[in-house]
């Protein structure tokens, strides 16, 4: 993973058991630079015309919001 | 204002029922190679050859596209600056469509060809885009607020595809 912290810097304690938790963010796949990448493997799983399905079905319910239409 | 829903698949379909040449560019390029961005309009680079211009005429009038920044007055794209390498920013009654005749770094639709590849969409239809590196360096030389936020997503999202 590219970035500068080093991950033990950010290790959380776990109050039960003392343990050391990995820092959420390594938990999510996301660098330094806020990227998730579980997000872009969850993207690169799909066929494209399921990409371009998922661009269109998140474009229809923002402005569905927008116009306060059913089709959300 | 009117307001046009995109609909991408609409306008590609169309596209490729005249068998215009075209090169999807811009987030629909992005998000059908993986990249978990968002955008509303489509960009697409056509060939500005004399054939073409003929069949994307053909297409933008069944799209019923006129230009979207004169709100007073529907004015439709004419042949001749269609030849031109300018941007056309259009609204077409499936949403959005900017079309391009050059890029930023000056380069067209046949320069930019050797960069694109055709995706299947389904049903028969594929599709040719701008590969993401390309896209990258055209972003990076834009360097717009907008092009410089997406940026870094791009660029992971061009190293994930190395990585699998």
């Amino acid at each position: 993973m590219s970035g500068g912290g080093t991950v033990s810097d950010a290790k959380e304690q776990d109050p039960g058991s003392g343990r050391e938790l990995p820092r959420h963010s390594a938990d999510k796949g996301q660098a330094d630079d806020g990227v998730d990448a579980t997000l872009i493997r969850w993207m690169l799983g799909m066929t494209p015309a399921q990409r371009l399905d998922t661009l269109q079905s998140y474009v229809d319910a923002v402005l569905g919001i927008r116009d306060g239409s059913s089709e959300t | 204002m009117e307001v046009q829903r995109p609909d991408f698949k609409a306008i590609l379909r169309i596209l490729l029922h005249h068998r215009v040449d075209f090169i999807v560019i811009g987030g629909v390029a992005a998000v059908l190679q993986g990249a978990p961005v968002t955008t509303f309009d489509l960009d697409v680079v056509h060939s500005r050859a004399d054939a073409n211009l003929d069949r994307l005429e053909a297409a933008l009038a069944q799209l019923e596209a006129h230009y979207r920044d004169f709100q007073d007055r529907w004015l439709v794209p004419q042949r001749a600056n269609l030849a031109l390498p300018g941007h056309h920013l259009l609204l077409t009654r499936a949403g959005p469509l900017d079309l391009i005749g050059a890029v930023v770094t000056g380069q067209d639709f046949t320069e930019l060809l050797p960069h694109s590849r055709e995706v299947d969409l389904g049903e028969g239809k594929a599709v040719r885009i701008l590969d993401l590196r390309t896209l990258i360096e055209i972003k990076e030389k834009l360097g717009r607020d907008r092009d410089r936020a997406v940026l870094p997503v791009l660029r992971r999202t061009l190293e994930e595809q190395s990585d699998s």
